[in-house]
C-alpha cells in the first residue's frame, strides 16, 4: 500500500531549493543545441520586451527620481516573469548551474557549452527585438521622448568605466539570481511572480547592469542616435554620443558579463552550495577540492549537508 | 587621496574578479574542446572498427578474435 503524498502550501525550504537547483542545472545543461538556442532567443526577446516596457513607463511619468526608478524596475520585472513562467534560457539566471558543477553533477565543459549557446541566443533574441521595436517607430511617442529616454539610457551605459560596469554587474546578477533562487521556493505561479518582483525592481531602480538587458538597450541607442529628432529631444550633442558605438557595446558587455558571472556564480550559487550542498569530508583542505573541480571531470557523488540534514 | 584609494580598490577588484571569472571560463572552454575531441575520436574509432568487421577478406570469427588495438 503506497503512502499518500503530503500536500503542503509551505514554501520549499532552502536545502531542498539547493537540491532542486542542481537538478534543474543538470537538465538545462543536457538540452539539445536547437532547444537550448531557441529557448535562449526567447529569453533575449523577453528581457528586451521588459526593457522596452520599462523605457516607456519612465518617460514623462511625472514621478520623483526615486519613485520613477522603482516604477521602471517594477515593470521591467515582466522580462524575468516571462522567462521563469513561460520557460526560457537566460544567461544570467543560468550562472546558477555552477552549483551542479561544484557538486560534480556536470563538467565545467558542459556548463560552458550552456553558457556560450545561451549567451549567443540571448544576443540574437535581443537584437531581433531591437529591430522590431525600431520598425514600430514606438520611439517617436510623446514627441520622441520615448526614444530620448532610450538614447539617454544607452549613453549612460557605454560611458561607464570597467570597474563601474563590473561592480554594477556583480550586484545586478546577485539580485537576479536571488530572484531565480526565490522562485525555487515557490509552488505556484503567484509565488514565483511575487518572488521575482522585489529583487528585479531593486536592481533596475539601483541602476545595476544586466548583460542581456544591455543587449537590448545599447543596440537600441545605436539605432536611435541616427534619428535627429530623438537626439534633439534627448538634448544631446554629437560629442556626448562619441562612446555610443560597437566598441562601447563590446566594452560594456565585457565588464558587465564578467560582473554578472561573479555575482550569480560566486555570490549566490557558490555561497548556497557551500551552506547546503558541500561534501561532508571536512578534513580535506579546501584547495585540493577546488583543484578537483578543474582536474577530474567525472567525480563520484558524495553525501552532502542537504541530504544528511533531512 | 580618496580618488587614489577608489582607483586602487577598483583596480584590485577588477583584476581579481576578472582573473577568477576568465580563468574559470578558459578552463571550461578547454574542457569543452577536450570533450568534443574525445567524442570525435570515439566516433572515428567506432567507424574504423565497423569497417574492419565488414571487410570482405576478414571473416566475422577472425574479426572477433583479433579486435583492433586499443579496443
Amino acid at each position: 500500500m503506497s503512502v499518500p503524498e503530503r500536500i503542503t502550501l509551505d514554501a520549499v525550504p532552502p536545502p531542498e531549493m539547493a537540491e532542486r537547483m542542481e537538478d534543474v542545472g543538470v537538465k538545462k545543461a543536457h538540452l539539445g543545441f536547437w532547444s537550448m538556442f531557441a529557448l535562449a532567443v526567447l529569453a533575449g526577446a523577453f528581457i528586451g520586451l521588459g526593457a522596452e516596457f520599462s523605457t516607456l513607463a519612465v518617460t514623462d511619468s511625472g514621478l520623483g527620481f526615486g519613485l520613477n526608478k522603482v516604477f521602471g524596475g517594477l515593470v521591467f520585472s515582466l522580462g524575468l516573469i516571462l522567462v521563469v513562467i513561460a520557460g526560457a534560457e537566460l544567461f544570467t539566471g543560468n550562472n546558477l548551474i555552477i552549483m551542479a558543477w561544484v557538486s560534480g553533477k556536470l563538467t565545467l565543459g558542459q556548463v560552458m557549452r550552456n553558457w556560450i549557446i545561451v549567451y549567443a541566443g540571448n544576443m540574437a533574441g535581443s537584437l531581433v527585438t531591437v529591430l522590431l521595436m525600431y520598425l514600430t517607430r514606438q520611439w517617436s511617442f510623446a514627441d520622441y521622448h520615448v526614444g530620448a529616454t532610450a538614447l539617454n539610457i544607452a549613453v549612460a551605459k557605454v560611458d561607464l568605466s570597467f570597474a563601474e560596469g563590473l561592480a554594477r554587474g556583480i550586484l545586478c546578477n546577485a539580485l537576479v539570481c536571488l530572484a531565480v533562487w526565490l522562485c525555487l521556493s515557490g509552488r505556484s505561479v503567484t509565488d514565483k511572480i511575487l518572488a521575482i518582483l522585489f529583487p528585479i525592481t531593486a536592481f533596475v531602480a539601483s541602476g545595476f547592469e544586466h548583460s542581456v538587458a544591455n543587449m537590448y538597450f545599447i543596440p537600441m541607442g545605436l539605432l536611435l542616435q541616427g534619428e535627429p529628432e530623438v537626439v534633439a529631444a534627448a538634448g544631446r550633442t554629437a560629442s556626448e554620443l562619441v562612446n555610443l558605438n560597437l566598441h562601447g557595446l563590446v566594452g560594456n558587455l565585457i565588464s558587465v558579463t564578467t560582473g554578472n558571472i561573479f555575482g550569480g556564480g560566486v555570490m549566490v550559487a557558490l555561497v548556497y552550495w557551500f551552506i547546503y550542498r558541500r561534501p561532508q569530508e571536512e578534513s580535506r583542505p579546501i584547495i585540493s577540492r577546488v583543484l578537483d573541480l578543474f582536474v577530474s571531470p567525472q567525480r563520484p557523488g558524495k553525501p552532502t549537508r542537504g541530504e544528511t540534514s533531512r | 587621496m580618496e580618488d587614489a584609494l577608489s582607483v586602487v580598490i577598483g583596480l584590485v577588484v577588477s583584476v581579481l574578479v576578472s582573473a577568477l571569472v576568465w580563468t574559470t571560463v578558459a578552463a571550461g572552454l578547454y574542457q569543452l574542446v577536450r570533450e568534443r575531441l574525445q567524442e570525435v575520436v570515439v566516433v572515428s574509432q567506432d567507424a574504423a572498427r565497423k569497417r574492419y568487421l565488414h571487410r570482405s577478406d576478414a571473416g566475422p570469427q577472425i574479426a572477433q578474435q583479433q579486435p583492433m588495438a586499443g579496443h
